[in-house]
């Protein structure tokens, strides 16, 4: 089993960056110039850090591969789930609730990512798509009338005020 | 493994990707021109049939990464084609299907530890 997950991985993650690409050109046809810029940087962010002083560590050409797999990953995740979002709103007819769901989708990977310890991968992709997710959910809401809003704003609130008690109550003790 | 080797597998791969791609396409077109089935029903054949031999022969990597990457290379084309046409609702399910994947896969690899953020607190002593 691990021997084929193993072998897929690739061609599967070539595909799903063909597909970010794809969707994103269906878009907008200048929004694969952002998505380039977007993986250059992921590269950078995602790259070793050194420490300051230190010499660049040498990495094997399996070590490259997982960290090339790794952005891979990252890369995929984060703009799949705003895509997710959007293809849900769409095929709705942009519903009331289907934004709601997408604005509840996306809090929830971001708190995931907040809470998340020990899986980088996890982490920057679940902090970069919850974010976007969010986004492009509050863009959506604002084009719904003010009830929407209402309950957007109402939400972030909830969700905010939720977060910083279990995170921050030693704090306020 | 030594370098000779790794190298005849890389270059048999590529062969394999090669002709099972060839094939696909040449295929496509004489079934099409001569009238017997549509050319993208069978690309879509050659794609499922190729992820099915890259999974039965996973022991052989070459063969295996041979075709699963030219099933890759032609669902791509077939995506190229017909992405526009295909439902938002199918969209919707196709990405859902590919983000859980990914998670799974994001889970199921050992990652590095998060440094910062995610930091974790060394247990107290005493």
């Amino acid at each position: 089993m691990e021997l084929l997950a193993a072998l897929f991985i690739w061609p599967f993650l070539l595909l799903a960056i063909f597909l970010v690409g794809l969707s994103f050109a269906v878009i907008n046809g200048t929004f694969v110039v952002i998505l380039i810029i977007f993986f250059i940087i992921l590269i950078a962010l995602l790259h070793k850090e050194l420490p300051e002083g230190s010499s660049p560590v040498r990495h094997t050409s399996a070590e490259e591969l997982a960290q090339l797999r790794e952005i891979a990953i990252v890369f995929c995740i984060s703009l799949f789930l705003p895509l997710f979002s959007r293809y849900l709103i769409s095929a709705t007819n942009e519903s009331l609730i289907a934004v709601i769901v997408a604005l509840a989708l996306g809090f929830s990977i971001l708190l995931w990512g907040l809470f998340i310890k020990g899986n980088r991968m996890l982490l920057y992709s679940n902090l970069i798509g919850g974010g976007l997710t969010i986004l492009y959910s509050y863009f959506e809401i604002w084009s719904l009338g003010p009830l929407a809003r209402v309950i957007a704003t109402a939400f972030g609130l909830v969700v905010a005020v939720v977060f910083s008690i279990i995170k921050l109550k030693e704090k306020l003790k | 493994m030594n370098a000779k080797n790794l190298s005849l597998k890389i270059w048999f791969g590529i062969i394999i990707f090669a002709f099972s791609l060839a094939l696909a396409y040449f295929t496509a077109s004489y079934l099409d021109s001569a009238g017997y089935l549509e050319y993208w029903l069978v690309i879509e054949g050659f794609a499922g049939l190729f992820v099915l031999v890259g999974i039965a022969v996973s022991t052989i990597f070459p063969v295996s990464l041979g075709f699963l990457f030219s099933a890759c290379i032609l669902v791509m084309n077939v995506f190229l084609e017909k992405y526009d046409i295909i439902p938002d609702s199918n969209k919707a399910i196709l990405l859902g299907v590919i983000l859980v994947i990914l998670y799974l896969t994001a889970l199921t690899k050992k990652s590095k530890d998060v440094p910062a953020g995610g930091a974790t607190v060394p247990p107290s002593q005493g």
